[in-house]
C-alpha cells in the first residue's frame, strides 16, 4: 500500500497504449486537437500493428517452486475468508472489490484485481482492483491484448515478469509492474476472468506460497460468485458501462465536430502551441492574419515569439508564466508582424493541455477594426479640442472688440493726462521766474502716467496672446485687480459700480494667468450684461476671494442683474447655449473647460436678494507650504 | 493720436466763456491722475480751479453757483456728465461745460449741442 500515494499522484499519466477510449480516462484534448486541425480523421487504435514478443520469453511461473517460500498463515488466510463471508451476505454486489482488497493484503501485493469478461467475451474489464493500480478501475482491454487473454487461453496459473515486452501498453501504467501473478477464474466450470496480484517493487518476488493463497482465494470467489444470484446481472451492469463509455465515445465525436465547425469558422484564429512558441498547427484564419501559408505552418516555420514585436515579448512572458501557474491566460491585447511587415492588432488568449504541460490552444482575434474605430475617436476629440482652442481664442478677441471702447478709454487716460501735465509743465516754465517745483511735479506725474499708459498696453497684448497651458504661480488677487482694471471704462459707462472682496493671506494658485483672467474678465462682461438688463434697482457687482477646505481658491462674481431661471441654469455652461440675443454661447463653455484644466469647477447659483453669482474653485500651488514659512 | 492739445483747446473754449481770469473752474472727474493732470494745467493758467471725483460731490459743494465753467469727464459711475449738465441747466445754471470723451459719440454730441456745451474729443 506504500506505493497508493505515488499512483494517485501520477494518475494524469496514466494513458494506458495509445487507445485512449480504450482507457477510462477521457480522451485529452493534445490527442484530440491536432486531429480537428488537419482535417478531422481520428488516430487509428495501435492494437493489431504491436509486434508480439513470444509468451515464454516473459513466463517465470517455473520459478515461483524453487524460490524459498515462506510458511503458510492460516490464521491470517481465514480471517480473510471470513471478511469475504460477511461481505457476501451484506454487500454481495462489493464482492469483488473486498476480494482485490483480501489478496493485497494477503500477497503483500502493490496491486491486486479482477478482471471479467464482457457479455460478448470481447474485452476484459476491469471490476475489481485495490493498491497502486486503483485509479483504472472500469478500464479494460480487447480479449487478446494483455495477459489476462494468455491466462485465459491456457487455462493455467502464470508469473510475468517483464510484460511489457509482449503488451506495450504496460509500459506507460504506472507505477511500473515488476511482476504479475495471474489465475485464471471460474464460473460453473467456465472461464469468466482472471485474478491478478502485481509486485511494483523489484525485492518482491512471489512464491508457491502466493500462488496458493491466489487460489484459494480464487476458488472461494468462484463459489460466493455462484451464491450471488447470478452473473447475468453483474454482465447487465457490464453491459450498462459499455453503453456509457459508448456515449462518453458519442459525445466526444460530438464535441469533435462542434469544434471543428469553431476551428474552420472564420470567427477567430487558433493554434495549437508549445511552450518554446513554436506553432504546431493554426487554421486559416490564423495564418491569413499573419500572411503565411499552410506550407511555412508544416515545415515547422511558425513561432509565436517570430511573429510578435520585441517590445510584446515580456508580455508574452507574463502571459506564460500565468499560464504555467494557473492552466490559463487571461484574453490580452498584443500585435503580430504579418509577413509583409505590418502590425496586426489582436487579442489573444490560452490554455495549457493538462496531460502534457508544454503544449497548449491559443485564440487569436483580430481587433483591426476595432483599433481603428478607436483612433478615429481619439482623433475627432483632438480635433473638438482644437476648435475649442481656436474658439477660445476667437472669444478672447470678440471679448476684446465689445471692449474696445473701455480700452481705448483707458489707453487715453493716461495719455490726455501727459498731454496735460506736459502743458502745465510747459507753462509753469514760462512764467517769469519759472515755477520750477511745480514743474517739476507736472513731469512727475508724466513718468507716473507714462508707465500707467505702458501697464495696460501690456495688459491687452497678455490677453490677445495665444498661448498654451502654462503653469505658473498666480497672485488671484492682483489677477482680478488688473481685469478690473480692464473693465473700469466699461463699468463706469453703464453706471455701474465694481465692489472688490478679497481675502487676505490667499495662497498662490498654480495655473495660466492669461486664461483666468479670461474666465474673470468673461464672468464680468456677463455680469455688467445682466445688470444693464434691469432697468431700476441697485447697478453693483461685487467680486470676491476666499480660501476654501482642500487646497483651493473661491472667486465669486455677484451682480444685481435679472438671476438666472431655473432652467438654464442646468444649461448655460453648454457649448451654443445662450440666452443673449446675438450670443454664440461660447463664453461659459470655454471658461468652464478653463477652469477644469485648472483642477477646479464652475457653477452658478441664485444672489439674495436678486441677480446671480457664478463662482469657481482653482487649486492652489503646491509651494505653498514654503511660502508661508 | 491726439490732435490738438487740451490746452489750445481750452484756450480758444475759455476765452469764448470767461471774461474773467479770476473764474472759478470746475473739474469733475472719476480718474484721479487725469482730475490732477487737467487741475495743474488750469492753475498754471492762473485759473481758480476746483476738482472733485464725482457730479454728487460736485453738486454738495457751497461754492457750486461760484463755477462758471465745467470740464466734466462723459463716463463716470452714478451720474455721467452730461447727466450732471442737464441737471445744472434744468436748476437754472446755465453753465458752459466742456465734455471730455474718449472718441466723438454721435448720441452724446446731439444730445450736449443744445447746452452751450463742446464736445472736447480725443484719441481721434
Amino acid at each position: 500500500m506504500k506505493t497508493t500515494d505515488k499512483a494517485v499522484q501520477s494518475a494524469s499519466d496514466i494513458g494506458i497504449g495509445k487507445t485512449p477510449v480504450e482507457s477510462k480516462l477521457v480522451w485529452s484534448a493534445s490527442q484530440v486537437a491536432p486531429s480537428l486541425l488537419n482535417g478531422g480523421h481520428k488516430p487509428d487504435t495501435a492494437e493489431a500493428s504491436i509486434p508480439r514478443e513470444p509468451l515464454e520469453s516473459i513466463l517465470r511461473t517455473e520459478e515461483l517452486l524453487k524460490r524459498l517460500s515462506r510458511p503458510p498463515d492460516h490464521q491470517k488466510e481465514n480471517s480473510a475468508l471470513v471478511a469475504l463471508v460477511s461481505a457476501l451476505t451484506e454487500s454481495p454486489e462489493t464482492i469483488l472489490q473486498t476480494l482485490a482488497d483480501k489478496i493485497l493484503g494477503l500477497l503483500h501485493a502493490g496491486s491486486a484485481g479482477v478482471s471479467l469478461l464482457t457479455k460478448d467475451e470481447k474485452r476484459f474489464y476491469w471490476a475489481a482492483i485495490a493498491g497502486a493500480w486503483r485509479p483504472h478501475i472500469g478500464g479494460g482491454t480487447p480479449r487478446d491484448f494483455g495477459p489476462c487473454g494468455d491466462v485465459l487461453d491456457r487455462g493455467i496459473p502464470m508469473l510475468f515478469s517483464h510484460w511489457e515486452r509482449r503488451y506495450p501498453y504496460l509500459s506507460t501504467a504506472i507505477p511500473h509492474a515488476d511482476e504479475g501473478l495471474l489465475i485464471p477464474f471460474y464460473v460453473s466450470g467456465k472461464a469468466v476472468g482472471t485474478i491478478w496480484a502485481i509486485a511494483h517493487d523489484t525485492d518482491r518476488k512471489f512464491d508457491s506460497e502466493d500462488l496458493r493463497l491466489l487460489e484459494s482465494m480464487g476458488r472461494f470467489a468462484s463459489a460466493a460468485y455462484q451464491a450471488v444470484e447470478s452473473i447475468e446481472g453483474l454482465k447487465l451492469e457490464i453491459a450498462a458501462r459499455e453503453r456509457a463509455e459508448a456515449a462518453v465515445r458519442q459525445r466526444a465525436s460530438g464535441l469533435e465536430a462542434t469544434l471543428r465547425r469553431l476551428v474552420d469558422s472564420n470567427i477567430m484564429g487558433i493554434i495549437i502551441w508549445r511552450y518554446d512558441g513554436q506553432i504546431l498547427d493554426a487554421n486559416e484564419t490564423f495564418l491569413r492574419l499573419v500572411g503565411y501559408d499552410r506550407n511555412d505552418l508544416e515545415s515547422g516555420r511558425l513561432n509565436c515569439r517570430d511573429l510578435t514585436p520585441p517590445e510584446w515579448h515580456s508580455a508574452d512572458e507574463r502571459r506564460l508564466e500565468e499560464i504555467a501557474a494557473t492552466g490559463t491566460a487571461q484574453p490580452y491585447e498584443k500585435e503580430y508582424l504579418h509577413k509583409n511587415g505590418n502590425r496586426v492588432p489582436v487579442m489573444v488568449g490560452g490554455a495549457v493541455f493538462q496531460e502534457t504541460g508544454n503544449e497548449g490552444v491559443g485564440f487569436v482575434v483580430d481587433v483591426t477594426d476595432r483599433k481603428t474605430a478607436e483612433a478615429a475617436v481619439r482623433r475627432s476629440e483632438e480635433r473638438y479640442r482644437q476648435a475649442q482652442v481656436e474658439l477660445t481664442h476667437a472669444n478672447r478677441v470678440t471679448t476684446l472688440g465689445q471692449l474696445s471702447a473701455s480700452i481705448a478709454h483707458e489707453v487715453n487716460q493716461p495719455i490726455s493726462a501727459i498731454v496735460n501735465n506736459a502743458s502745465a509743465a510747459l507753462r509753469w516754465l514760462d512764467k517769469g521766474p519759472p515755477d520750477l517745483e511745480k514743474a517739476r511735479q507736472a513731469l512727475t506725474r508724466i513718468v507716473a502716467n507714462g508707465s500707467r499708459a505702458g501697464e495696460v498696453i501690456g495688459r491687452m497684448r497678455a490677453l490677445l496672446k495665444k498661448t498654451p497651458l502654462r503653469k505658473e504661480a498666480v497672485e488671484i488677487n492682483e489677477a482680478i485687480l488688473e481685469v478690473v482694471a480692464v473693465t473700469r471704462g466699461e463699468t463706469a459707462n453703464n453706471g455701474i459700480s465694481v465692489k472688490t472682496q478679497l481675502a487676505e493671506g490667499m495662497p498662490l494658485i498654480q495655473g495660466d494667468r492669461v486664461q483666468l483672467q479670461q474666465v474673470i474678465l468673461n464672468l464680468l462682461m456677463n455680469a455688467i450684461e445682466a445688470v444693464n438688463s434691469v432697468g431700476e434697482g441697485p447697478r453693483e457687482l461685487m467680486i470676491s476671494t476666499a480660501q476654501v477646505p482642500s487646497q483651493s481658491v473661491l472667486i465669486a462674481v455677484r451682480d444685481s442683474g435679472p438671476g438666472l431661471p431655473l432652467v438654464s441654469r442646468e444649461r448655460i455652461f453648454d457649448a451654443f447655449y445662450t440666452t443673449k440675443p446675438g450670443g454664440l454661447g461660447m463664453g461659459l463653455s470655454i471658461c468652464q473647460s478653463i477652469v477644469e484644466a485648472h483642477g477646479g469647477r464652475l457653477w452658478a447659483t441664485a444672489n439674495i436678494p436678486r441677480g446671480a453669482i457664478f463662482q469657481f474653485t482653482v487649486a492652489a500651488h503646491s509651494d505653498n507650504a514654503d511660502r508661508e514659512l | 493720436m491726439i490732435s490738438f492739445s487740451m490746452g489750445l483747446l481750452l484756450d480758444w473754449c475759455l476765452a469764448s466763456f470767461i471774461s474773467s481770469s479770476k473764474a472759478v473752474i470746475s473739474i469733475i472727474d472719476d480718474d484721479e491722475k487725469f482730475r490732477a493732470a487737467t487741475t495743474d494745467l488750469m492753475r498754471a493758467m492762473d485759473f481758480m480751479v476746483e476738482a472733485f471725483p464725482s457730479a454728487a460731490e460736485c453738486l454738495a459743494s457751497p461754492h457750486v453757483h461760484r463755477a462758471c465753467c465745467l470740464i466734466v469727464d462723459v463716463q463716470m459711475p452714478r451720474t455721467s456728465g452730461t447727466e450732471l449738465h442737464s441737471h445744472l441747466v434744468e436748476s437754472g445754471y446755465a453753465i458752459p461745460t466742456i465734455l471730455v470723451m474718449p472718441y466723438p459719440e454721435n448720441s452724446v454730441r446731439a444730445r450736449s449741442w443744445h447746452r452751450w456745451t463742446k464736445g472736447s474729443s480725443f484719441g481721434t
